[in-house]
């Protein structure tokens, strides 16, 4: 009885002009996007590689004697991300962003992947099974049906087995197209993993499809006409798709209030100055106790302008190299003055302490700030959970790494290489200062043999641990809408 | 007769489930979108003004526009705060930058988003069964058994319809606007006032193509759930599939390079520059001459590679534009992000703006005659007027879009002269 | 008053639904055309309509060419189609405002809708029930109000009695017979002989688009039209 059922609801929709367009519909975009994307991606590795090159030669020609200038130097380029064909990723470096950059894809998010699932297969999901039970009420089939010993569970069932066949069998087939090309096309070198990624992208893909056949089933089951079916299964999905999820990052921006950047900045800059008053003072009190203990020998100083210890913004004057000479000279000459340089130094150190502990309160508001954010953004990202298609683009983003995850796993490498070429560079130039006392910072320095940049994927692993709990939601929200369809039905008046 | 028609299908749209249904939907979102950017405009102003207090005459930064709340657009990108290098322009960073990185994922669901996709989709569901629904019920026969002439008959169910539908949107939109220009923080002058006046104009045309497109699915097909797949394919293919697919489309035909590798290239003419910098002693006479030479020279270069960066964008915009602008939505992003001094115009307008200052900095700079005492010029910048952003191709749009309500109606009204009626 | 003449019509996939029909209905006169499903009754119906243009011939309502003048013929008739559906959010009184004001009526007042509720045999509160909450009979009678209140010299009614309770039908007849007096041309297509013999002047019998016969009442009135039309039937076969 139930296959029988099953194969009616099959061919129903296959014969349908609603599966022509939606197989046509799926066949054309998915592939078109596939092969437009695959093409784009393969001039976004072009640029990365003359990226790399211009990065590469600007270091092998300019780089310098100069730590800080040396560091200015390295900017480290992002790999287009390996599924690109399929997903676009989000622009990476927003915060820093780029005074040229392309602002098209703000007014217009491109099409990929993640859209063929969550607008076109959503919606062909929904007009497959609106009229599912409301439709059949109406044409006076579902009556024939019933008027036969077959219980309402197995109705069910088969139509929704039958129902997400005809639906899933388009999407397989044009993916199915979609992967072909990827495999052939040479520029694009997919290993084992991004293909174990593909076949769980498909599986979440199908969970979202089904979630919303079963949700037009429901609301079929909840309606008696299918022109009120179908018009409550939009308004639904506009919800869901297009509604709930662009609104609840503002809205969690309005529930969980963060110190506005202003009162952050404004608290930053008290401390700041305070700071530097608290350090002035210590420094202050150390001039005055100098020049009571060492007299004239400290004016003399003094008007060496204290050699450039503590200086400028401290003591706001304007130490130059001569002053340092002058008085380095001085130091040497009398061992007196030597002590007395180095006492000052030492409290010249208190004060920076003092300094430094003060700042650190800055830093912890920094911190609290960043802290609180991303409170706020894991507010938003929970808000927005209740709308499947947040969830799925968290599952596919997160598995395929083209979302805000896969951003600060780059920070985290970038951190990692960072951390390996700070100290290089340092021995680098200690090395050559050896080599050469007379080195002037304006020198060209021989960086060939630094440690290079590369950038590995993240373990599956790791992904599925982030993405599981929405791909549950996923099913969750499945088991759900079948629950209320089967509730729905059972009460049904078939007549 | 006109007026019957015209006053049986209002009322009968507003008993029908449908309208309510509409009615709740669009005034429930159109309030809720223009709240949520206008705080979302409060946080950008904050934002900016911290901006202008920090550097104060110098800032190179340009305020929100508090017609952002409804159309967005680029804004965010045109209030971003840069400084001018010698060569090349660069965004200043760690202040401005939106906390909540959610923002990436998803749209932002302005005012503009909301006419666009839902409402579009609205206008389609309310007009998909206009004729194909009555001619199953058998009103349709009903009412051309009487003298009734079908223009008549088509042009009131047009009339009324679209009336009934509008007026929500209307009443929504209204009440929004009063609600937020209540607030001190939203000072909208004269020429905003007559910027929103276009928007929303320009908004109900494009309502009216989706309407339109909507009366003659329903005047081809003659099953009402026949004409609701057909429309619900059409509306997924003009308001998302043209336009996000043109623009990658348009990157196939025109090759332009990264704005990363861009501004490699910039640092690598940067590092040639203090190279030879440093090279000049600083003890010889005419070093200050040389340095102003040396200057110029490395502007020169940078400007080469910005303006044939820039040709190269500008063309990439132009192939993307007409490619997707046979797609309404298209056409009306292009033209109410105009029209709200959000758009690529403005864009285009603001980064021009930049390069001209950075051209009177560099003058005064290297002017020998130059009064020691006088301050840097400030930067100063005013959004284009309507005029300006319209005179730019944005009635071009406009022009489109009234091209494809005479297409459809003009269609509509053929197909239902043949319209088989039984 | 309605008057067809030669009329054929042949549609696009070949099938001949008229052929060469020829009769008239005069006023005061109901004439019922019998006839099995795709005889053509409904047809004819839809070109006196103009719904669809006849192949060849004409037809004539009041002397116009319902082809050539359909606005100008219109005006000269109701129509009662077989299941009258209408406005189901609209009231009664709302659908026969609406439908009065098509057919030119204006100004009409609350006395005109109760007279004409109380001529279909309609209670007046229901002037202001929802369509949707009508049974089928009250729908029927609601569209011969429709009708009446255009108050034309002819209408025309397809299969008016089919899915009708014997009460409903017969006030039904009873109406038909106060318009028949009031000296409306008729003509009502049906499958339900016992009610034709009840209420026709004349019968035509259909039978794949041709009018094999025409009875008038004095030839059907002690005899059985049901018998009558079987031997029509198959004797146009024999001829076939």
């Amino acid at each position: 009885m139930l296959k029988t059922i099953i194969a009616r609801e099959f061919l129903n929709n296959i014969l349908n002009l609603r599966f022509m367009i939606g197989l046509v519909l799926c066949i054309i975009v998915t592939v078109a996007c596939i092969m437009i994307l695959a093409h784009d991606y393969q001039q976004e590795m072009t640029d990365y590689n003359i990226r790399v090159n211009l990065q590469d030669k600007i270091l092998d020609n300019y780089a310098k004697a100069n730590f800080f200038r040396l560091w200015r130097m390295i900017r480290l380029q992002k790999p287009p991300e390996r599924f690109r064909p399929l997903i676009i990723g989000i622009p990476g470096n927003e915060n820093l962003g780029f005074f040229d950059d392309n602002p098209l894809p703000i007014l217009f998010p491109p099409l990929d992947f993640l859209f063929i699932v969550t607008i076109i297969m959503s919606l062909l999901a929904i007009l497959f099974s609106h009229d599912a039970i409301a439709g059949e009420r109406q044409s006076g089939t579902l009556r024939l049906v019933i008027s036969n010993s077959i219980s309402r569970t197995k109705i069910l069932f088969g139509k929704f087995i039958g129902g997400t066949t005809s639906l899933i069998i388009p999407f397989i087939l044009s993916l199915l197209v979609g992967a072909l090309y990827i495999s052939i096309n040479p520029s694009i070198q997919w290993d084992g993993s991004a293909w174990a990624e593909l076949a769980l992208l498909t599986a979440a893909s199908i969970t979202f499809i089904t979630l919303f056949y079963l949700l037009g089933l429901m609301v079929s089951t909840f309606s008696r006409y299918s022109t009120t079916s179908i018009l409550n299964c939009l308004f639904l999905w506009i919800l869901l798709v297009l509604v709930i999820p662009n609104v609840c990052p503002y809205i969690s921006a309005q529930l969980y209030r963060i110190p506005s950047i202003k009162e952050t900045e404004r608290k930053n800059r008290e401390i700041e100055i305070h700071s530097i008053e608290v350090a002035r003072e210590l420094m202050k009190e150390s001039v005055k106790k100098f020049k009571s203990s060492y007299g004239k020998l400290f004016s003399e100083f003094e008007s060496m302008e204290f050699g450039g210890i503590g200086t400028r913004f401290v003591l706001e004057r304007d130490a130059g190299p001569e002053h340092e000479k002058a008085a380095q000279q001085r130091a040497e000459a009398d061992p007196e003055f030597k002590a007395m340089m180095d006492a000052f130094r030492e409290e010249g150190k208190k004060a920076q302490k003092e300094l430094i502990r003060v700042r650190e309160e800055s830093d912890m508001l920094d911190k609290d700030l960043e802290t609180k954010a991303a409170a706020q953004t894991k507010l938003a990202k929970n808000l927005a959970c209740i709308s499947p298609f947040a969830n799925f683009v968290y599952v596919a983003r997160g598995l395929t790494g083209t979302g805000l995850r896969s951003l600060d796993y780059f920070e985290q490498t970038k951190d990692e290489y960072e951390n390996q070429l700070r100290p290089y560079l340092s021995k680098k130039i200690d090395d050559a200062r050896e080599k050469n006392p007379a080195l002037e910072e304006e020198s060209l320095l021989d960086v060939s043999d630094r440690p290079r940049f590369a950038f590995k994927e993240e373990a599956l692993k790791e992904k599925l641990n982030e993405i599981l709990p929405y791909w549950g939601i996923l099913v969750l929200f499945n088991v759900v809408f079948f629950v209320a369809a089967f509730a729905g039905f059972i009460i049904y008046d078939v007549r | 007769m006109l007026k019957s028609i015209i006053r049986k299908e209002i009322l009968n749209n507003l008993f029908s489930y449908k309208f309510s249904i509409i009615f709740i939907l669009s005034t429930i979102l159109i309030l809720v979108s223009i709240f949520v950017m206008y705080r979302d405009y409060c946080l950008a102003l904050d934002n900016h003004d911290i901006l202008r207090k920090e550097s104060g005459n110098s800032a190179t930064v340009i305020p929100p526009t508090p017609l952002g709340i409804f159309a967005k657009g680029l804004d965010e990108n045109l209030c971003r705060p840069w400084e001018l290098e010698a060569v090349g322009v660069e965004i200043s960073s760690e202040e401005q930058k939106s906390l909540n990185n959610l923002f990436k994922l998803f749209t932002a669901p302005d005012l503009l988003y909301i006419i666009k996709v839902i409402l579009s989709l609205c206008a389609m569901l309310f007009a998909f069964d206009m004729v194909s629904g009555e001619k199953e019920t058998g009103t349709l026969r009903q009412s051309l058994s009487n003298s009734l002439k079908r223009p008549i008959l088509i042009f009131g169910k047009w009339l009324g319809g679209f009336t009934s539908f509008i007026l929500p949107f209307f009443m929504a939109v209204l009440l929004g606007t009063i609600l937020v220009t209540l607030s001190p923080m939203v000072d909208i002058n004269a020429q905003g006032w007559a910027r929103l006046g276009l928007f929303i104009l320009s908004g109900v045309i494009y309502l009216a193509v989706f309407f339109s497109l909507g009366l003659l699915i329903s005047c081809l097909t003659h099953r009402s759930s026949t004409s609701l797949v057909i429309s619900l394919f059409v509306w997924t293919i003009l308001v998302f599939l043209i336009p996000n697919l043109g623009n990658i489309l348009a990157r196939q035909f025109v090759q332009i390079p990264t704005a990363q590798q861009l501004e490699l290239k910039r640092e690598q003419i940067r590092n040639k520059f203090n190279s030879e910098y440093d090279r000049i002693l600083k003890t010889q006479p005419d070093f200050k001459e040389r340095e102003k030479a040396l200057l110029r020279r490395y502007v020169a270069e940078g400007d080469k590679l910005d303006e044939d960066y820039r040709n190269r964008f500008n063309s990439l915009v132009t192939v993307s534009q007409n490619i997707t602008r046979f797609s309404p939505a298209a056409a009306f992003t292009f033209l109410a992000t105009d029209i709200m001094g959000t758009g690529m115009a403005e864009e285009r307008r603001l980064k021009r703006a930049a390069q001209q200052y950075r051209d009177i900095l560099l003058e005064w700079y290297t002017d020998e005659n130059r009064d020691e005492e006088s301050k840097e010029p400030a930067f100063g910048y005013q959004r284009s007027s309507v005029k300006g952003a319209l005179g730019q191709g944005g009635l071009s749009n406009c022009l489109v879009l009234i091209l494809l309500n005479v297409l459809f109606l003009t269609g509509a009204y053929v197909a239902f002269l043949r319209y088989d009626v039984r | 008053m309605i008057e067809i003449n030669e009329l054929t019509k042949r549609y696009e996939d070949g099938v001949l639904a008229l052929d060469h029909v020829n009769y008239t209905v005069e006023q005061g006169e109901i004439f019922c055309l019998l006839g099995a499903n795709g005889a053509g009754k409904t047809t004819t119906i839809n070109i006196l309509l103009d719904f669809i243009p006849p192949t060849s011939g004409h037809a004539f309502i009041n002397g116009h060419d319902c082809n050539k003048f359909p606005l100008k013929a219109k005006k000269y008739v109701s129509y009662v189609s077989e299941n009258v559906q209408l406005y189901g959010m609209f009231t009664a009184r709302q659908n026969l405002a609406f439908f009065a004001e098509l057919a030119g009526k204006t100004g009409l007042k609350k006395k005109n809708y109760d007279d004409v509720m109380r001529t279909v045999g309609l209670p007046e509160k229901a002037l202001r029930m929802r369509l949707k909450h009508f049974s089928k009979g009250m729908r029927q009678k609601l569209g011969i109000a429709i009708a009446l209140l255009k108050d034309p010299p002819a209408i025309l009614m397809d299969e008016p009695t089919s899915g009708l309770d014997p009460t409903s039908a017969q006030e039904f007849l009873a109406q038909l017979r106060r318009l028949k007096e009031q000296g409306k041309a008729i003509l009502m297509t049906t499958h339900d002989i016992f009610r034709a013999k009840l209420i026709a002047d004349r019968v035509g019998i259909m039978k794949q688009g041709r009018l094999v016969a025409v009875r008038k009442k004095q030839d059907f009135k002690h005899a059985d039209l049901e018998e009558i039309y079987m031997h029509e039937m198959q004797a146009a076969e024999t001829v076939s």
